[in-house]
């Protein structure tokens, strides 16, 4: 105890070096701690944008093949993956049926591209809740079977009115040209590049089946929400055995890699040629994940946080350099004061100790500090929006960025640094409590 | 004996029966089909001059390869600059198309618009009429100064681009003027002209096409061919390989 507190009134006493040691610490603490926040703040950002505009975390599509060979898009055999959705019954917090176009919506002279969303409302009325209307509201919708909700600005663009026809044109699942009417019922606000409702347009799902030449209970993906979004890969996993029970499934592949889905996958360049070997009979079923879109970025994540690991142990090194050089020297200076203690009958333990209580004083006070400036700059960047429309915004949290921190790894790199500058000043602590005292005296 | 005699009798009468269920419209089909399916490899330059109220007007220029005998093509742009070293390759019964930017070949079908313009990727490549479609209803009539066949279309199968055609067809040669395309919901989406047509050997292309949009108005494509040649052209060119190659 009393070798803490002289170790304590020693750092004060000489505070100009151990200030300047401290935001040595404070500094390299500070980057290593933003590096970890960032990385883990994008990682989850991410995740959760990307959820949204895949609509789950676990999706499941499927695929047929014609009779001339063609790979048809689309699940015929929804009895088969309802049956094997009970499976993991605990782990679904809901989950949605859709089949999707790139249509050309033309009025008047205008013509415009879309995604066209095909959702089944009268099962999932939650989807309308989740969208910003801009005109229009999502009882006109439920009441017309051929109304459309578009974004506000492929609205404008074509010059529309709510309630106004416009002509719908798209392929079949079976690669046709196909033209239909639609009535525009409601528009969503434009701005949300990354959330419900963004750059596409909802239609029943009965009105887009009929348009891409399918049955109305058919669809061609389903994509689950889960519970707990910890679970994708024992929730994927056993939905994918259940489905294997029954019918074809592609053998999963989790190196998909970063992206949005395959557009081919779901039939928007029509469909593709299947070698004659490689046909099935039925619905082959194909289950993938958000981990499986995010397996690369999850990589460059990891290379981010490996390269911040290199800057914390290149900071460490230099810590533990700057430590033992300023204790060489603190040695020297205090050799009188060292003898005199000494001759006042202080061990050779508590001369050592004080030096060693001396340098985690001083790395402690640093790395809080550097924390405490790295929460500050992390608290101040979240609070500036850089808005929700563009690519960057894939990687905000409603326009902010996000901020991960681990407290358990937070509090491992503290006591790392702590515990690694009092081995730096051991060796001069040691050399300390060695120094006899007589001599000690004479050479101050 | 009689039973021999009743057997051969049936078989004369199923025979009759079969030639006489067969529609005679369908042999108008097949001289077309045989008529534009070239049994050598062709190369041609394509101008295409696009007419769009929203977009405004473009030309760009196409290089064109063909092999029908092993339903093969590949398109290439040559103008305009923006357009460059695009292309669109047919092969092993999957189309692709080349992106110089990303140096990317994206699967895409026939039934896509090329390069944005009102012809099909399938205006481009063999014509297969005698095995797509069926003639529905025929009669004689007349397209300017030419006496034509009238033919009413219904597609044989649920993967080709229209599924419904109105075909007019010159009587010597059978050749396509003028065609007029609908959807599955029996909608006009263009119409087509051939007014012209060059011949090479026994087989003709037609070397102005004009494609008018019916859901956009005053929206056009105008297509000139150049330079038609019936040259053999290297195996090699139609790959992947020499898309990129020549984007190098």
């Amino acid at each position: 105890m009393q070798s803490l507190r002289i170790a304590y009134r020693n750092v004060l006493r000489q505070a100009k070096r151990n200030l300047l040691l401290g935001s040595a610490i404070a500094f390299g603490f500070l980057i290593f701690t933003l590096l970890n926040g960032f990385t883990g703040g994008l990682l989850g950002s991410v995740s959760e944008n990307f959820a949204n505009i895949s609509g789950g975390h676990v999706y499941v599509s499927g695929s047929g093949v014609s009779s001339r060979g063609s790979e048809i898009s689309v699940i015929r055999n929804t009895a088969a993956l309802e049956a094997a959705l009970p499976t993991i019954d605990d782990e679904i917090l809901s989950y949605t049926a859709r089949s999707s176009a790139q249509a050309s919506l033309i009025f008047g002279a205008q013509e415009e591209t879309v995604e066209v969303v095909g959702v089944d409302f009268t099962k999932e009325s939650g989807v309308l809740d989740g969208l910003s209307f801009a005109a229009g509201s999502p009882e006109g919708f439920l009441g017309n079977e051929l109304g459309v909700i578009l974004p506000e600005d492929i609205v404008a663009d074509l010059g529309l009115e709510l309630g106004e026809s416009v002509i719908v044109k798209t392929t079949t699942v079976t690669g046709q040209q196909n033209v239909g009417d639609a009535v525009v019922m409601g528009s969503t606000v434009a701005q949300q590049t990354f959330g419900p409702g963004g750059a596409t347009g909802y239609v029943h799902l009965g009105m887009l089946n009929d348009l891409m030449g399918m049955d109305p209970g058919q669809y061609q993906t389903l994509n689950i929400y889960l519970k707990d979004a910890t679970a994708i890969e024992p929730a994927t996993t056993a939905l994918y055995e259940a489905l294997k029970g029954t019918s074809v499934v592609e053998p999963r592949d989790t190196e998909s890699g970063f992206g949005l889905p395959d557009m081919a996958e779901l039939g928007f360049g029509g469909p593709a040629s299947v070698d004659e070997g490689d046909r099935w009979q039925g619905t082959k079923f194909e289950v993938t994940n958000l981990n499986d879109n995010l397996g690369e970025f999850a990589s460059l994540v990891g290379i981010i946080n490996t390269i911040g690991l290199v800057i914390f142990l290149v900071i460490l090194v230099i810590i533990m350099v700057g430590v033992a050089n300023s204790y060489r020297m603190v040695m020297i200076e205090r050799t009188a004061e060292i003898g005199t203690m000494r001759a006042m009958g202080v061990h050779k333990g508590g001369v050592r100790n004080i030096f060693l209580w001396e340098a985690l004083f001083v790395a402690l006070g640093g790395t809080l500090a550097g924390l405490a400036l790295a929460l500050l700059t992390m608290v101040g960047v979240g609070l500036i929006d850089f808005g929700t429309t563009g690519t960057f915004s894939l990687f905000l949290d409603q326009g902010h960025l996000a901020f991960g921190l681990p407290l358990l790894s937070t509090l491992a790199n503290i006591s790392l640094i702590c515990l690694m500058s009092a081995a730096a000043a051991y060796l001069p602590a040691r050399a300390a409590a060695q120094l006899q005292p007589a001599e000690a005296l004479r050479a101050g | 004996m009689n039973y021999r005699r009743s057997l051969a009798t049936l078989g004369l009468v199923l025979f009759i029966a079969s030639a006489a269920a067969q529609n005679p419209y369908e042999s108008i089909l097949e001289a077309v089909t045989a008529n534009s399916r070239f049994p050598s490899d062709v190369t041609a330059t394509a101008t295409l001059e696009e007419r769009d109220p929203e977009e405004g007007d473009e030309t760009s220029r196409v290089r064109m390869f063909r092999r029908d005998a092993d339903d093969t093509f590949l398109m290439l742009f040559e103008q305009p600059q923006v357009k460059l070293g695009q292309g669109y390759l047919n092969v092993e019964g999957g189309l692709w198309f080349y992106d110089p930017e990303s140096r990317q070949f994206t699967y895409t079908s026939a039934s896509e618009s090329f390069g944005g313009s009102d012809a099909r990727n399938s205006d481009f490549g063999d014509s297969s009429l005698a095995e797509d479609y069926d003639v529905l209803s025929a009669e004689e009539g007349t397209l300017g100064s030419f006496d034509v066949w009238i033919l009413e279309l219904e597609a044989t199968n649920d993967e080709v681009t229209y599924p419904r055609r109105k075909i007019w067809v010159a009587k010597d040669p059978q050749l396509i003027l003028k065609s007029e395309d609908y959807s599955l919901t029996d909608r006009l989406l263009r119409t087509s002209y051939f007014p012209s047509y060059v011949k090479t050997g026994d087989t003709y292309i037609a070397d102005e096409q004009l494609f008018v949009d019916a859901l956009v108005g005053n929206k056009s494509t105008r297509i000139t061919l150049e330079d038609v040649s019936t040259a053999a052209i290297p195996d090699n060119v139609f790959s992947k390989a020499y898309v990129e190659r020549v984007n190098r």
